[in-house]
């Protein structure tokens, strides 16, 4: 989906403050200090506005790095779709 | 065994005063609570201290003279008294601090004189572990104070921690931290990335600990 990658390095500048261009697909938390699980959940907060979804707790523990929330969010718009096409 | 008995009501009362009842509770008395066993392998550590440094935080060894020479204090009561008892039984520990308070703490099972892990910790039985080798080091108990745990600060001790480890000839890590214990699967397997090895339901009442092992 074009766009998304950029929608969620705005939810990491809104979750942490830094510059969306240091995101990439290849970030994980141990590059940003403050990426700790507080800050996880700050994270996802500001990805759930971001995209207007809602993650339970096993996406949250899916979503290990900017990969995986790239897949995540991904799969969750999808099915958004296919719901309002059916 | 007064010592030790000291050492648990101050940590009961430190944990109802932060947590409340439940956690006590929670603590105390469990059934099956799921342990995951995990290693590192210390050659991959990378230095990554920024955390510790903007904190204002240095890593140091705890010994007898730290402890006793009342250089240092211990920003929480019941980690002080859980020093001492660890260093009785020969336990060897790692702390971050602050202007000589000592605001987190980790504790290391040295392996110089046995090679068989039974004897080396308890959990190390528990846990299922046969083999060993003098360079393995068994991590376990790591605490940092409630107003430190902010920006990667856990992390940083954890993973500095490894990189000390390294300076002194080991070569891998092994622990386990308990898979409802979400930050800690967030600080040691996502960013410190050590790698998980196997789950061990864990049963406790009290002081009586019970460990089921996967079936081979």
């Amino acid at each position: 989906m074009e766009g998304l990658l950029e929608k969620v390095q705005t939810a990491f500048k809104s979750a942490f403050g830094i510059d969306p261009q240091t995101i990439t697909l290849d970030t994980s938390p141990e590059d940003i200090p403050a990426w700790d699980s507080m800050g996880h959940v700050t994270l996802a907060s500001s990805l759930e506005q971001t995209f207007g979804l809602t993650f339970d707790v096993d996406d949250l523990m899916e979503m290990e790095n900017v990969r995986e929330i790239y897949r995540v969010v991904q799969s969750k718009l999808d099915k958004v779709k296919d719901a309002q096409h059916q | 065994m007064l010592d030790l008995a000291k050492m648990r009501l101050v940590h009961i009362s430190d944990l109802v005063k932060s947590t409340g009842w439940n956690s006590l509770v929670k603590e105390l008395v469990f059934l099956k609570r799921t342990a995951i066993v995990v290693e590192k392998d210390l050659s991959v550590v990378t230095e990554r201290s920024g955390p510790l440094e903007s904190s204002g935080l240095k890593l140091l060894e705890i010994d007898n003279h730290m402890v006793f020479s009342g250089g240092y204090r211990f920003a929480v009561r019941h980690r002080y008294l859980k020093a001492l008892n660890y260093l009785k039984h020969g336990y060897r520990g790692l702390a971050i601090a602050r202007d000589n308070v000592v605001v987190g703490d980790m504790w290391y099972s040295a392996s110089e004189t046995a090679e068989d892990p039974r004897v080396l910790h308890v959990d190390l039985r528990r846990f299922g572990f046969e083999t060993w080798t003098k360079t393995y080091v068994y991590t376990f108990d790591i605490f940092v104070a409630a107003s430190e745990r902010k920006g990667g600060v856990s992390a940083a001790f954890q993973n500095n921690a490894m990189l000390y480890l390294r300076s002194k000839g080991y070569t891998k890590a092994f622990g386990f931290y308990w898979a409802d214990n979400f930050a800690a699967h967030w600080c040691t397997h996502v960013t410190n990335k050590w790698k998980k090895i196997r789950t061990v339901n864990v049963s406790r009442f009290l002081i009586f600990t019970k460990a089921t092992l996967p079936k081979k």
